[in-house]
């Protein structure tokens, strides 16, 4: 029970942490939903987000003393939005992506994602390495499967760390998730 | 009757039945359809076989057949569709999805998926009438029992 409060309290502080660069980023209020880390059946983890929604998703290695991935998840629209607020561009004057409006996008998952592993890694004094990040687009349960079906050639489980993220100025919402196997999580947890 | 299969699922029946199994990445879905009786299936696998197992990951205590495999998935549904009296040579196949989304060069699961499916489908003789496979784009699919119809909604 104690371990368990204890990934709360660092869960919440990194996504607070997480909201304030993406406030930064962007210049304007975020809010954050986090929900509490959940070990769960890997065939289940798809309805952790609207699956059938269109948009963009920024996937990112992640290895060092423990290994799982990250994936941030943004509605079409957002991602569009995203690239007119981070690029100082008209409002609603991105309609197609360009490559310099995709690699903006890595890099708002790069801060993101850097940032909570960071709490992470300071409160548990564990390292963790990002690997690069790679873009894909289509409907969220499709993005997503393809980081769960890996996971799932040795786990039947995996632990789950929901964010989300809500800008209500700019309706901007979106998804960070973060998926370990049970199985190589044991340095997390022993550091606890 | 809607019967929505998820991930690592599948349904058969016979008679009326409408499937579904959205946003397909590299999952693999395959519809199982008997023309002459109306009995359809539907799996929704996620790896192509056991063997494909990260090999340093513990077996489970289970030999059971799993349909989060594509060729375990394939041999639950025939069986069910062969217990309600579908005969391995009136039945047709269609495979949808196996994409790439990441395009990832080092793995591509959904290839390995849909030739998985392939190769059990031609073990167990049956004929393989169409796909939507491959690519990097998710796939939405509806199936009937009724009409035997499949509708594969690609999203960009």
């Amino acid at each position: 029970m104690i371990q368990q409060e204890k990934i709360n309290q660092i869960n919440a502080t990194a996504s607070q942490r997480c909201a304030t660069a993406l406030s930064k980023l962007l210049n304007t209020k975020v809010e954050v939903i986090f929900s509490q880390p959940l070990i769960t059946d890997i065939k289940k983890i798809s309805l952790a987000v609207d699956s059938q929604k269109i948009g963009t998703g920024i996937y990112l290695p992640i290895s060092g003393d423990v290994s799982g991935s990250a994936l941030l998840l943004f509605s079409k629209e957002t991602a569009a939005h995203l690239c007119d607020v981070m690029i100082k561009k008209e409002p609603q004057s991105t309609r197609e992506l360009s490559s310099f409006d995709k690699e903006m996008l890595k890099e708002a998952g790069n801060i993101l994602l850097g940032n909570y592993l960071a709490v992470l890694s300071n409160s548990l004094r564990v390292e963790f390495i990002e690997g690069m990040p790679k873009l894909s687009f289509g409907m969220f349960g499709a993005i997503l499967q393809e980081i769960v079906t890996n996971i799932a050639k040795s786990a039947e489980e995996a632990m789950m760390v929901r964010l989300e993220f809500i800008l209500p100025s700019l309706r901007i919402r979106g998804y960070l998730l973060l998926l370990f196997s049970p199985g190589r999580i044991e340095p997390l947890l022993n550091a606890l | 009757m809607d019967i929505e299969v998820l991930m690592g699922e599948l349904a058969v029946v016979k008679g009326e039945g409408n499937f579904t199994a959205s946003a397909v990445g590299s999952c693999l879905v395959a519809v199982l359809y008997d023309p002459k009786l109306k009995i359809g299936g539907m799996i929704h696998a996620m790896l192509p076989s056991p063997v494909t197992r990260d090999p340093s990951a513990p077996l489970r205590a289970s030999a059971q057949p799993d349909a989060k495999y594509v060729d375990a998935a394939i041999d639950l549904a025939l069986e069910k569709m062969r217990s309600l009296g579908a005969q391995s040579f009136d039945i047709e196949a269609k495979l949808v999805g196996g994409a790439n989304m990441f395009g990832f060069s080092n793995s591509d699961i959904g290839q390995e998926n849909v030739l998985s499916a392939k190769k059990k489908l031609k073990q167990e003789g049956i004929k393989l009438i169409g796909e939507s496979t491959g690519g990097s784009v998710g796939r939405s699919v509806e199936f009937s029992a009724a009409t035997g119809i499949v509708t594969v909604k690609i999203c960009f």
